[in-house]
């Protein structure tokens, strides 16, 4: 709409600037007669005699008045604001009615407008890059073992041999310590490759991003500040471009400055080019012959333009098996190599889609039930209103100007329902967007915007017409008849109808209690789970290592050792131990393969999964996680001369040695050239959290394999204090040593926060439904049953018993409740299928739960069905008789 | 002075009015006494449908209005054509002269 339109449409709502038209129209008249007036005192006439005339001839003042206003503004908007005023007027006058509607249609428009405004800020918003939607994700696969990185080689033959996909860029990020402003400071770094910006369409704030040729090892190292970290750093200062910072003993040039975009897959605060991460580069230099070459990278390409995904999947899986048929010793039979490609922006909300498909149903159910309700709410108070109706209908209204009446009135309604709502959908949007963040990365750019203002005021005008139209049918039928039969014509009409939507809602609140049961089972099957570990007084933390300072192995073991010996000598720590693989952090899976020391190697299709997690001697006992047999590891096992030795869990063990002693036994992950020993069998363990499946896993101990950079100290007392004493000691020790200290309990919490919210969520819908509903029967059998006032009073004066017209009326009653569960049924299995995903160790048609949601129902609804009933036979028939 | 009793449609008359205003602006009074004028007093504007017309051409935007000051020096409302009311104005002489044409045709018809 044009600004002209806007105002004018404005000028109209206003009452067209009613006081200020009326002043001019009203001049400009006086004007008209002046002139006329003086016309007849120029013909001769005197001035009394002139007005007079003028006036005559001018005809009904007030009436032309009238008219001019009505061709001012078009009929339609008057009328329309008429309709409007009297909507407002009607509903103040029944607050009660108003309140309860609008309060419903709010829960309902609000419901979905904050879940719309996640679907469209998830799924249909393009990637914040210019070139987001042809962006992809590069997932190689090793078969068996799942999702791997890619290696430095594999990258490099990709880009050169790829066609479909005209550019291929890397990323991988890292910790590094930045020297150089007050102190030094470790900062998370993005390293990717020169053409990483370009690619992705992202242009500089200030200075510029990486250019060709600054990927070569011989280039010097700079430097491009993400926005966040530019205002934290440097309060947004301009200048710092072009400033030095050394890193990683190299001096470092800030070139540039990004813009505030979303980053994946993590966020860091510096990007550097490939050949100032030391690593990556010491890699390229050795790589000849190692196809694994630092098999870090996360590799994205662009489609060339008017390619496809599913083209450039298909080439890059020929790709992948022809390095796998060139390179047979890299990859092996076992290992093999896949690769494929998949849309960015589909791969960054695949794990979301379950729960939006839930959301998205729940919050339409829950709408539903919402107009229905407000639709028998009008149908209820349009009975009452008949005289009314028929009053004006007597007085000339035509049927479609009472029906607009109507419409008027509920898109009136369904407006202010939705002004409420939104306030509810902001003040519920947080909650759901952290909910929808365990699921897509995208959830951060989920707001309110102009679209879901229009798709909320789209939702209240549809709502408001839909729930309008059917008081407005019945209401507005035979009003003639409406009038001699004292309104019972149209009550009957009514009353079919007001029954046809409590079974409707009967149905919905079936779908949403059985929908609600099962996540709550889900979630009870989840919470059930023993993890095989202690989760109170626990906490982790992660350590970093600044790798300048202890530039080797040996060295970073030392203070790995002796941070874990200084906190454990606290007085708030019961243990203090390593480990890499802490509980409940999300762990990239570790696979591999092994041998046994004395039996043939099995040929089997894939390769065993098992988990091998590197812990201190200290581990079982702080995480109490129970020696089965043999031994513990000792902190002997972490000295130089130690012998090779693991421990492996219940599950390998009943995998591998079911009917012998895995004690003593050997085992090899290099094909025999070292042996380990098996001391231990330990209790089984779900560090990954309650929903992952036990998998087989060896233990080694600290020194002997890996680093271990996470902190597990049982703690003493309170784990607040506990966790201040642990960060003192270990900033004795180095800057900055720890980060991110959480107590197990917390991260267990964390661990079913989704499920839980998904059962909450549904469980108050569904009692919101179910109290909404119950309230609808009752509501309909009072006034079934005052309708019928007379004809009880009869019948129970020609001697018919109580209990019978009781049961006469109850049975009626319910057999609309009885119809809802049916409809119910057929639904929830429709919604189940919807949840299956997200539903664990819980069957989508769980009988329990049906049968318990069928008993729950048919109980609340007999309630509801038989306390407006017995009113209706405990009457005095000498009353009901003389009643109407 | 005998007064001719014809009932101007509605479409005739918004015609009539633009026609007037071809040349000048003219207040509602004005207007009334042009058209008067014009048709040597065969056609009497009744003002229950001037104005209403008036205000109906304004909301199409096929006249302007601006208040000024008149011939004896009052304030009046002047109303003039717009480019879109030119238009209109020669679209509905076309189409008038083709409806008089054939009407004429059927009188004249023995």
């Amino acid at each position: 709409m044009s600004t002209g339109s806007w105002k004018n449409w404005l000028t109209r709502l206003r009452g067209e600037g009613r006081p200020g038209a009326d002043r001019e129209l009203e001049d400009e008249v006086a004007f008209h007669l002046e002139m006329e007036t003086r016309k007849y005192v120029e013909q001769g006439y005197e001035q009394d005699e002139a007005e007079r005339r003028a006036r005559m001839d001018f005809g009904a003042i007030q009436k032309h008045k009238e008219s001019c206003r009505d061709e001012r503004q078009g009929n339609h908007f008057d009328m329309l604001m008429q309709d409007v005023r009297y909507a407002l007027r009607t509903l103040g006058k029944n607050w009660g009615f108003a309140t309860a509607a609008i309060l419903t249609l709010a829960l309902g428009i609000g419901a979905n407008t904050a879940i719309f405004s996640v679907i469209y800020g998830v799924l249909v918003r393009p990637l914040p890059y210019e070139n987001g939607s042809r962006l992809v994700l590069l997932k190689p696969e090793i078969a068996g073992t799942g999702a791997v990185q890619t290696s430095i080689p594999e990258l490099y033959d990709l880009r050169e041999q790829t066609s479909t996909l005209d550019e291929l860029v890397e990323y991988h990020s890292m910790f590094f310590v930045l020297l150089g402003r007050d102190e030094p400071e470790r900062v998370q770094t993005g390293v990717v490759s020169d053409n990483f910006f370009d690619t992705l369409g992202v242009a500089p704030l200030h200075g510029r991003t990486f250019v060709e040729g600054e990927d070569a090892l011989d280039s010097d190292a700079v430097l491009v500040l993400t926005y966040d970290y530019w205002q934290r750093a440097f309060g947004g200062d301009p200048d710092v471009v072009g400033q030095v910072f050394e890193m990683n003993t190299r001096p470092h040039t800030v070139v540039g400055i990004l813009p505030q975009i979303p980053q994946f897959p993590v966020t860091v605060d510096v990007y550097m080019p490939t050949s100032a991460c030391p690593f990556r580069a010491n890699a390229e230099r050795n790589m000849a012959g190692d196809r694994s070459a630092f098999r870090n990278l996360f590799v994205f390409g662009r489609l060339a333009e008017d390619g496809s995904a599913a083209t450039a999947n298909a080439e890059i899986s020929n790709l992948a098996q022809r390095f796998a048929d060139e390179y047979p010793d890299d990859y092996t039979d076992e290992v093999g190599y896949r690769a494929g490609v998949v849309d960015l922006k589909e791969e960054l909300t695949r794990n979301a889609r379950p729960v939006l498909l839930m959301l998205v149903a729940t919050a339409g159910l829950v709408l539903l039930i919402a107009c229905a309700n407000v639709a028998n709410l009008s149908l209820a108070r349009v009975m009452s209103r008949e005289s009314e109706v028929a009053v004006r209908a007597a007085l000339g209204a035509s049927r479609a100007r009472l029906i607009r009446q109507f419409l008027t009135e509920s898109t009136v309604l369904a407006l202010l329902g939705g002004a409420l709502g939104l306030v509810f959908a902001y003040a519920g949007l947080d909650m759901l967007v952290n909910f929808a963040a365990g699921y897509t990365p995208r959830a951060p750019q989920v707001n309110i915007d102009g679209w879901v203002l229009l798709f909320t005021l789209l939702v209240s005008v549809g709502t408001g017409l839909v729930f309008g139209t059917f008081p407005a049918l019945p209401g507005t039928r035979d009003l003639g008849s409406a009038i001699k039969e004292g309104g019972r014509t149209t009550a009957a009409g009514g009353l079919r109808l007001r029954r046809a939507l409590i079974v409707l809602q009967v149905a919905l609140s079936f779908v949403l209690l059985v929908g609600a049961g099962l996540t709550l089972r889900s979630l009870s099957a989840l919470q059930a789970i023993d993890p095989g570990f202690e989760t109170e007084q626990v906490l982790t933390a992660r350590i970093s290592i600044d790798f300048t300072a202890y530039n080797d192995g040996v060295d970073r073991h030392a203070f790995l050792g002796e941070l874990a010996r200084v906190v454990g000598g606290l007085p708030i720590a019961r243990n203090a131990a390593l480990t890499d693989r802490p509980p409940y952090r999300a762990n990239n899976p570790r696979f591999g393969q092994f041998i046994i020391d004395g039996r043939a190697v099995e040929e089997t299709a894939t390769p065993p999964r098992f988990q091998r997690t590197v812990v201190t001697s200290q581990y079982f006992d702080a995480l109490d996680i129970p020696v089965l047999d043999g031994r513990a590891f000792t902190d002997n096992d972490s000295t130089g001369e130690a012998a090779e030795v693991a421990i492996i869990n219940e599950s390998l063990a009943q995998e591998y040695w079911s009917s012998e002693n895995a004690i003593g036994s050997r085992i090899s992950f290099d094909q025999g050239e070292t042996w380990i020993s098996i001391v231990g069998v330990v209790g089984n363990t779900r560090v990954d959290g309650p929903e992952t499946p036990v998998t087989p896993e060896f233990y080694r101990p600290f020194n002997q394999a890996g680093m271990p950079t996470w902190l597990v100290v049982r703690t003493v007392g309170d784990p607040d204090s506990a966790a201040r004493a642990i960060k003192d000691a270990a900033y004795s020790l180095a800057a900055n040593p720890i980060s991110d200290i959480q107590s197990l309990a917390t991260l267990r919490d964390d661990a079913v926060a989704s499920p839980r919210l998904t059962a909450s969520l549904l469980g108050v819908f569904a009692l919101l439904a179910l109290a909404v509903t119950l309230t609808g029967i009752a509501g309909v059998m009072a006034f079934a049953v005052s309708q019928r006032t007379r004809e009880m009073g009869l019948r129970l004066a020609l001697g018919a018993q109580p209990r019978g017209l009781l049961n006469m009326v109850v049975r009626q009653g319910m057999g609309q409740v009885v119809a809802g569960l049916a409809l119910g049924v057929a639904g929830a299995f429709a919604f189940g299928q919807i949840l299956t995903d997200l539903l664990f160790e819980v069957n989508a048609s769980d009988p329990a739960t049906f049968v318990a949601v069928i008993i729950v129902l048919a109980a609340a609804g007999l309630v509801a069905v038989v306390i407006p009933a017995r009113r209706a036979v405990t009457i005095d028939p000498a009353t009901a008789l003389r009643s109407d | 002075m005998t007064k001719a009793n014809v009932d101007l449609l509605q479409g005739t008359l918004d015609m009539l009015v633009l026609k007037t205003l071809q040349l000048e602006a003219q207040h509602g009074w004005g207007i009334s006494q042009r058209i008067q004028q014009m048709s040597k007093d065969v056609l009497q504007v009744n003002q229950g449908s001037l104005y209403p017309a008036l205000h109906r051409l304004q909301r199409q935007g096929l006249i302007g209005a601006e208040w000024g000051t008149s011939e004896n020096n009052r304030r009046a409302k002047y109303y003039s054509l717009t480019a879109k009311g030119r238009t209109q104005l020669t679209a509905e002489r076309a189409n008038w002269e083709r409806l008089s044409a054939a009407v004429t045709d059927i009188l004249q018809t023995v």
